[in-house]
This record gives C-alpha cells, sequence and structure tokens, in this order.
C-alpha cells in the first residue's frame, strides 16, 4: 500500500492489491500518509500457498477491481 | 459574545485518488506491475498481465520489482513507473 | 495530544441559538436542536478517550468512508453527551466498521433499520445509564445521547441522510436513539457482552442492525415454556409480515417473567433453546397473512423457515421496569445479512 501511496504522491495514479487479512493496515498507511480513503483491491489471504487455478482466479478477482479503481465514475 | 463551532461533516463524494487523473479507458494503456517479491507474486501478476492485455485492451504493461519487500520502492524503481498511465502494485501482506 | 490541530472548518456564530438554527437549515442534525461543538468542547471530548483528531476509528468498508476521532467527536459533542461518555460511542462506532455489521448495507436500505445498543458492565454505572424504567424509551440522558450520537455521526460523516443515501421507505423511532444497558444487578444471568466473549469485570457494547421492538405480554401463566412459547409467537408473526430470514433476533425481559424464567430454573441458554425449536414457521402459513402468492414457490407449501439459524442467534438481554408481564422482541433488519457485533471498552479510554 505504502508503494501505490508513494507512487502517487509522485505523480502516477497508482492502487495496490492487499489480502485481506490486511485491509486494516493498509487502512492507516493511507490515512498516516494524508490519502484517507485511497482505495485498493482486496483478495483473499494467503496467497504464498496457492494453486495455480487459486492464482488465475485471485488474479481475475483484482483486475475487476483495479479496473473499477483506475477508470473514471 | 460569538461562538466558533466546528463542521460536523465529511465530504462524501466519491473517494479521489490523491491528486492525479482517472483513466476513462484501460485500452491502448501502459500499466505497470509492482512485484513486492512475495512468494507467487509473479505468477499471480502473470495472469494478470495477460488479463489486462486480453480483456482490457492494455498495450504495454511494464513489470517493475522490489529486491527488498520490507522498504519501500526505491527511487529507479519510481522512475521506471513515470511512463506508466497507472501502477498496480502487488501484494501487501 | 490535546494540542493536535482541529482539521474542520469553523463557522463564527451570534450564540446557541444561532448555531443550533445554522445547523438545521444545513441539514447537519437528526431535526432536533443540537449542542454547538466547539473547539474546546471536542478536545474534552477527545481527550475522555485517549484520541488524537486525526486517529482513524474505524472505515465503512463498502463506500471506503473513514471515521475520524476529530469528526465523531463534534457530533458526540452536539448530540449532547459528556465527555465520559465518548469511549462508549467509539465502541459502537468500531463494532459498526466490523464487516458482518454491513453499516452500508443496513443504514442504506429501504428495510430503515436503527443500530440497536447494548451497554454492559461498569460503565454503565460510571455513566448513570438506566437498564430499568423504560429502557427501550425516553429519560436517561446517557440512554438517549450516546444513540444520538450514533445517528448524527452516520448523517454527518457517512452522508446517511434520509432520501440520498438513506433510502429506508418508513424508518422507525429508533433511528433517533435506540441505546439501553443490561440490568445485570437484578439478574443472575450471564451478561449479554460477556456471552459473546467480553472479559468478566470488563465493560462492552453489542450493536445490531434492528428493526422497532414488538411488545409481547403473558400474565396468565408462571411456566417458562408459555411464556417462551408467546416469545416464539411474535418472532412467528414477523417472520410472517415481515422478513423471512433467519438471523440475530434480540429479546429483552423485564423483571417480572425474568423472575419467573429463574424461579423455574431457567438461563438464558433455556431459552434460546426453547426458541430455536419453536420460532418456525411453513411456507404455507403465508397463507394465512395476504401472501398466498407465494406459498406455492421455493421448497413448497412444506417448507419450513426457522427465525433462528441456532440458539446463539438470539441474543437475550436482562432490562426493564418490575413490575408488568412484559418483553420486547426486536427483529433484525435483513436476516443474517447484518450481524451482531461485540465490542470490549478499552479500559485504557476511561472505564473506572
Amino acid at each position: 500500500m505504502h508503494d501505490a501511496i508513494l507512487a502517487e504522491q509522485a505523480g502516477i495514479m497508482a492502487t495496490a492489491i492487499i489480502t485481506d487479512r490486511f485491509v486494516t493496515t493498509a487502512q492507516v498507511i493511507a490515512q498516516v500518509s494524508g490519502m484517507p480513503g485511497h482505495p485498493f483491491a482486496v483478495i483473499p489471504h494467503p496467497i504464498s500457498n496457492n494453486s495455480d487455478a487459486v492464482l488465475q482466479e485471485k488474479a481475475a478477482d483484482a483486475v475487476q477491481q483495479c479496473a473499477r479503481i483506475l477508470l473514471a465514475r | 459574545m460569538s461562538v466558533r463551532v466546528l463542521d460536523p461533516t465529511v465530504d462524501t463524494s466519491p473517494a479521489k485518488a490523491g491528486a492525479t487523473t482517472k483513466l476513462t479507458s484501460l485500452a491502448g494503456r501502459t500499466i505497470g506491475l509492482l512485484d513486492n517479491g512475495k512468494i507467487n507474486v509473479r505468477p499471480l501478476l502473470d495472469h494478470m498481465e495477460r488479463m489486462l492485455r486480453s480483456q482490457y485492451g492494455v498495450r504495454d504493461v511494464v513489470r517493475l520489482r522490489k529486491l527488498d519487500f520490507s522498504r519501500p520502492v526505491p527511487a529507479p524503481v519510481l522512475a521506471a513507473m513515470q511512463g506508466c498511465d497507472a501502477v498496480i502494485s502487488a501484494v501487501g501482506d | 495530544m490535546a494540542t493536535r490541530a482541529l482539521q474542520s472548518a469553523i463557522y463564527e456564530l451570534a450564540d446557541a441559538l444561532d448555531v443550533n438554527e445554522h445547523y438545521q437549515q444545513n441539514g447537519w442534525t437528526d431535526g432536533l436542536p443540537i449542542v454547538p461543538p466547539t473547539e474546546e468542547r471536542v478536545r474534552e471530548f477527545l481527550d475522555a478517550a485517549c484520541l488524537a483528531p486525526g486517529d482513524i476509528i474505524g472505515v465503512e468498508s463498502v463506500r471506503q468512508r473513514p471515521i475520524s476521532a476529530e469528526k465523531a467527536a463534534i457530533n458526540v459533542v452536539m448530540a449532547g453527551c459528556l465527555p465520559t461518555y465518548m469511549p462508549v460511542v467509539v465502541s459502537v462506532l468500531r463494532a459498526m466498521c466490523v464487516a458482518e455489521y454491513n453499516m452500508h448495507g443496513s443504514t442504506a436500505s429501504t428495510g430503515g433499520s436503527a443500530p440497536l445498543i447494548v451497554v454492559n458492565g461498569p460503565i454503565r454505572a460510571a455513566l448513570g445509564m438506566n437498564a430499568t424504567h423504560g429502557v427501550l424509551g425516553n429519560g436517561n440522558r446517557a440512554n438517549a445521547t450516546i444513540g444520538r450520537a450514533i445517528r448524527l455521526v452516520l448523517i454527518n460523516v457517512l452522508g446517511c441522510i434520509p432520501g440520498q443515501i438513506d433510502r429506508a421507505t418508513l424508518g422507525h423511532p429508533g433511528k433517533f436513539t435506540f441505546c439501553l444497558a443490561e440490568d445485570e444487578e437484578d439478574s443472575p444471568w450471564i451478561p449479554l457482552a460477556q456471552e459473546r466473549g467480553v472479559p468478566a469485570g470488563a465493560s462492552g457494547v453489542t450493536v445490531m442492525a434492528a428493526e422497532a421492538p414488538r411488545q409481547v405480554m403473558n400474565e396468565w401463566t408462571h411456566d417458562p415454556e408459555e411464556i417462551a412459547e408467546t416469545i416464539a409467537a411474535e418472532m412467528r408473526h414477523n417472520m410472517l409480515t415481515y422478513s423471512v430470514w433467519a438471523g440475530n433476533y434480540a429479546l429483552i425481559i423485564p423483571k417480572q417473567l425474568r423472575d419467573l424464567f429463574v424461579a423455574a430454573g431457567w438461563r438464558k441458554h433455556d431459552i434460546r433453546e426453547y426458541v430455536y425449536r419453536s420460532a418456525r414457521v411453513l411456507r404455507r402459513d403465508w397463507a394465512t397473512v395476504g401472501k398466498g402468492t407465494i406459498v406455492a414457490r421455493g421448497g413448497g407449501p412444506d417448507q419450513e423457515f426457522t427465525a433462528l439459524r441456532w440458539p446463539e442467534d438470539l441474543l437475550v438481554i436482562a432490562a426493564g421496569g418490575p413490575a408488568g408481564g412484559f418483553a420486547a422482541v426486536v427483529p433484525p433488519w435483513y436476516g443474517a445479512r447484518a450481524l451482531a457485533v461485540t465490542q470490549t471498552i478499552d479500559p485504557v479510554q476511561g472505564d473506572q
């Protein structure tokens, strides 16, 4: 999350993919960085032991969420 | 005798992503994917790259990588993002 | 902490009455007069909960709206609270930000629910809360203003305004305030918060998205099963006339009926078990309430629905005045789409 915030502060539109266990942490990072409510995509934790099939599912979910975040409302 | 009081409200319009302008479409765009080096992030981003190209018409995907996930993204990697329309950083866990 | 700058815009008005008129005209109240939120008062309230203005109490996750301590404190002052109430309000807001509470869904829905707040532990006496006479009504400053503060935060911080994000068709009076304390002193039963995980001796809040209370009465028996049956009947009625979906029901039992349960050796667990078995309807029962067209649908006329997914879905609360064989059944907004959440009130924040 911090890297996405740094990119934004450098003028590059950015978002992050966070696992659900760390949603609160990501929100706090955004808030203390002066960007409360900065949106991000959430996927189920963990990913480290996922099969490729599961990773593909999570990738599809993440792409959809990121597209929604990056595109104009 | 006057009274000074505080505004109780919060701007409830949709959250804005920093100072950047949103895109109207991903087609033809350059998207950066930042890998923080943790296990399985690369294959996850491989899938996402494929989907961004095939489903959203993204023209270029720039793959970026941090060597130390415990530190913020270093300046050279940030600089490499400058050509991107948007960056997705993965995975915060 | 108290020296950090406040971020909110400041308005300078002639006096408290003008402040109230200004806030009323801007739609910043629940329709009733408010207490002017001066910087001094807001700082007092932040200090009472050991919070810095920029601390984030929680985030409403669907629209990703953060609730800052400063904005919460402003609304808590406006509600007419005392500073010592702030830790309770903070705990309620934290509970409402937990995903399974479903704060966005339950506050925006046409179903018009309101947050039912139950307070347990030593903080009740510290704040002078009411757990007895007219516990679901008016008269106690802490009960009234803690519930009201939550509504003002929903309006002003989350934009939950009738006709805008708040699409409630009817709503109910609990949307002004809906907060009570459990009568732990006159009940041998385990307090609600403790049943739900708060350590014994600590203070806690439980909050749930609730419809209006339905009052039942049974003064014709000492048999606990018959009393529980009256309660179950009201729940069955709710399932048929309002919403059949299983979820958390709250049951408030005042002293007269409570003493009968206790004399028969019944604990909260026994009431839950009985009601879980009895509060059920069949699809065919809808024909008796003008909904005959749905009898042939789904699993057919003999399809069974239960008010509770399991006995623990029933939140049993000892509260109310000493006389009268009444109890109150409080149904959920939309079954298990929103669930009750319990939070311990952090002792650091001001519990005595």
